[in-house]
């Protein structure tokens, strides 16, 4: 089941397009952003706040969300305990996968793990790789008992290319092959991903490619479940 | 025809209230302090969340547990989670508590670490009839990781994923819903206009 998840990025409010999370400009109004990608049918829409005020962008636009007949996932300053008062289905978290005492944190959350997605941006220094801890606001290294950790904690986790970033066809062939296959199986790839060469994506066996910049593509049929 | 979805403080609530409103049903959020027992109504019990967490928060409302488990409702609903607990026992994260009892099966984890996500489509002939008819794609969506397996003596409509789970179960005015038909686009809406409006 390889899936197409449609990324809208949102900064002061409204849907932004960026390269390297740089040079963002507004796409215009979330709730016409969120409707269009809706129209073309990915299998997931994914909004991730860059200011990390998703319950914000939530409250103010709920209307909207609730008339989604898709799948949703949020990200940015995810707060669990609030947020099944909203009407989403998945949450991506980032700086919890970093605390010693996360275990223990997510004893008392109700939602089930299958809601959890990591995330995790990452970048390559000297032929190895760091990821982002947005806490900290640094790259770190995450040795491989952290990574067993951070699967066990999340179903699945989203993996985003931050060289790469709104550079299409760029997304680093390297980096696959720098998890095993069973963490491979449960991970969305993301940045710098063209949408007309995605058989490359599927053949790796990842869970599937999450499109950033997705409004790029939206005059285009990508998403076909 | 006015539908109650149980309001635990688990789950995609709201995105199942707004579905029933897409169906052309009221929808009522329910908690434990607001249940009123003089109507019988259409009990909805929705999904994502921990099915022993779930099961528990129930318990905690006795309202409600009682109305469930006294039948005061024309039918129950439950997706994901909330059909789940329809069972006669969960387990999930190492836990276990008993269930609802209201179908003979038993909520588990599909597998160590596995996660059933994505888009499937319903094989069973009652589907094919409405896609052939509609000409729309029969696809759900799916996001768990414990299925209900039902016991061998288990008599009710079973329609099983390959995967050895019930994608549904229909016994008598109880349906059970691993999908989730408040995000299954077009098709989803065609499904609740057929459980919600019987």
């Amino acid at each position: 089941m390889f899936r197409i998840v449609g990324q809208i990025l949102v900064k002061n409010g409204h849907a932004v397009q960026c390269d390297n999370f740089s040079d963002i400009y507004s796409l215009g109004e979330f709730k016409n952003a969120v409707k269009s990608l809706e129209a073309l049918e990915p299998d997931e829409i994914n909004i991730m706040d860059l200011d990390g005020n998703i319950s914000l962008t939530l409250k103010d636009n709920l209307p909207v969300l609730k008339s989604l007949r898709l799948p949703v996932s949020v990200g940015g300053g995810v707060d669990l305990g609030e947020i099944h008062s909203y009407p989403v289905e998945r949450y991506l978290i980032n700086s919890l996968l970093f605390e010693s005492d996360v275990s223990h944190r997510l004893d008392d959350f109700k939602q089930g793990r299958q809601s959890l997605i990591g995330y995790l941006p990452f970048k390559e220094v000297r032929g190895g790789f760091l990821y982002f801890n947005s806490t900290k606001g640094v790259f770190l290294e995450v040795g491989h008992r952290l990574l067993s950790k951070i699967f066990n904690i999340c179903s699945e986790v989203i993996f985003l290319d931050t060289d790469h970033q709104g550079n299409l066809g760029r997304f680093n062939s390297r980096f696959p092959n720098s998890i095993s296959r069973e963490y491979l199986m449960r991970s969305y790839l993301s940045g710098g991903i063209c949408p007309d060469n995605l058989s490359l994506f599927r053949r790796l066996g990842c869970a599937g490619v999450v499109l950033d910049n997705s409004s790029l593509y939206w005059q285009q049929k990508i998403y076909k479940r | 025809m006015r539908v109650s979805v149980i309001d635990l403080g688990i789950g995609n609530v709201l995105s199942v209230a707004s579905w029933i409103k897409r169906c052309g049903f009221e929808a009522n959020l329910i908690q434990d302090e607001n249940w009123r027992s003089n109507t019988k109504s259409i009990i909805v019990l929705p999904g994502v969340g921990n099915s022993v967490s779930y099961m528990r928060a129930l318990q905690n409302r006795p309202a409600l547990y009682n109305a469930i488990q006294n039948g005061n409702y024309s039918q129950l609903v439950g997706i994901c989670a909330g059909f789940q607990v329809l069972s006669s026992s969960v387990s999930e994260e190492g836990k276990t508590e008993q269930g609802l009892g209201k179908i003979e099966a038993h909520s588990k984890p599909i597998g160590q670490n596995t996660f059933h996500n994505g888009w499937e489509t319903l094989t069973s002939s009652h589907f094919t009839v409405i896609e052939k008819r509609l000409n729309i794609r029969r696809k759900v969506y799916f996001n768990h990781g414990c299925g209900v397996y039902t016991t061998p003596s288990y008599n009710g409509l079973d329609d099983t994923n390959k995967l050895g789970f019930s994608n549904f179960i229909i016994e008598g005015n109880i349906i059970g819903l691993q999908f989730h038909p408040e995000k299954s686009g077009v098709f989803g809406e065609i499904i609740g206009r057929s459980i919600l409006g019987v």
